[in-house]
């Protein structure tokens, strides 16, 4: 992938774990990872770029700031780069999946953990095929 | 008025003396114990008011206010209303009065002169309607309690449910959310170690380490759970005794 890949979880272990499975699955050579969205945002503002791609691995339920004020965040900022979201959560509550649709960066919902599987559809999805 | 029709309190309105005496002595020879009475027909609807009569034994042709004007003050007042009889006594037997007081609300009429054995059934056979008529109230009165409170009961079972609902909603938000989290870390470790694709970071110690503190986190979460359901007495029936 060309693009960059962000990894934002609470948990250390799924970072790992996600991070491992990414490599190991040819997805990106060299994830970052975020255990605090806020330090995510950071990162996106300093490194904002026109020219710019970037996906975002991104947990929902995470303490100082979830998933969906994270998103609602990277709306308001209108950034330059083109960011896209695949939500990762360990929560199968239908109530999640139907709100993820409400995001326009949302392109894929995807239940913990990211196994091999989950990385091959994404590089199927049409909506990432300029990240490659 | 209750099932002995002779303590009924029978109320006699008539203007000639010897009228009422001699039906007080006929309801006397049939041990009627209750008889009230008056001359003037002006004084019927304090009487009534006061004295409660459960039936009346009314003439029609009187001074100052006629048997049809008393029940027509009655009427308006509310007091006609099946409960308390009224029973017309008339020399005039003509088809013409007998309409106009059954129109005027009388239930029934006695011809004058007296005869002793139609005084006492007419009279019993009103007081009996009436007694039935009050059973029956009473009757309604207790099926609409029944009825209320069996209403009552529905709406505590209703909130009963809907209190469970409540704790069954929050146990399946706990599987969901809380469950999901230590079985997903468990899930993703056996595949990497299926894969045999460690790192520095992650190596098999490790692996083996995390699936052992997942699986230990996983059985509290449950342990939870089962505590959580058995206080709130979620499965079983608040009124089972």
């Amino acid at each position: 992938m060309k693009a960059n890949l962000l990894l934002v979880d609470d948990d250390q272990l799924f970072l790992m774990l996600n991070k491992q499975q990414a490599i190991f699955a040819n997805f990106h050579p060299n994830p970052i990872t975020f255990l605090k969205a806020p330090l995510a945002l950071e990162w996106l503002i300093e490194h904002d770029k026109k020219q710019d791609k970037t996906l975002i691995l991104l947990d929902i339920n995470m303490p100082d700031m979830n998933g969906w004020e994270f998103m609602d965040a990277i709306n308001k900022l209108s950034l330059h780069a083109e960011i896209l979201v695949v939500l990762v959560s360990s929560s199968t509550d239908p109530l999640d999946i139907e709100r993820s649709k409400h995001y326009k960066q949302v392109v894929a919902y995807i239940e913990k953990p990211m196994r091999q599987p989950a990385f091959a559809y994404l590089k199927e999805l049409e909506a990432l095929q300029s990240f490659f | 008025m209750n099932e002995n029709l002779l303590n009924a309190k029978i109320l006699i309105v008539d203007d000639q003396e010897s009228n009422i005496e001699v039906l007080e002595d006929l309801l006397a020879m049939r041990n009627f114990s209750n008889v009230i009475s008056t001359k003037d027909p002006r004084t019927v609807l304090s009487l009534v008011q006061t004295e409660k009569p459960d039936i009346i034994l009314l003439d029609l042709m009187m001074p100052y206010l006629s048997g049809f004007d008393v029940m027509n003050q009655l009427k308006n007042e509310g007091l006609l209303n099946g409960y308390m009889p009224v029973l017309v006594l008339t020399a005039d037997a003509t088809l013409e009065t007998k309409k106009n007081a059954l129109i005027a609300g009388a239930s029934d009429f006695l011809t004058k002169p007296f005869n002793l054995s139609e005084v006492e059934l007419r009279i019993k056979n009103l007081l009996y309607n009436v007694y039935l008529l009050s059973q029956l109230k009473d009757q309604n009165f207790i099926l609409e309690e029944k009825v209320k409170e069996r209403t009552k009961e529905l709406l505590h079972n209703n909130e009963l449910i809907k209190k469970q609902n409540e704790q069954l909603k929050e146990i399946a938000w706990i599987q969901s959310h809380v469950v999901r989290a230590p079985l997903a870390r468990l899930m993703g470790l056996v595949e990497l170690l299926q894969l045999n694709e460690t790192s520095d970071e992650l190596g098999k110690d490790e692996i083996v380490d995390f699936i052992s503190k997942s699986a230990e986190e996983l059985d509290g979460i449950i342990r939870d759970i089962t505590l959580k359901a058995h206080h709130s007495k979620i499965f079983e029936q608040e009124n089972e005794s």
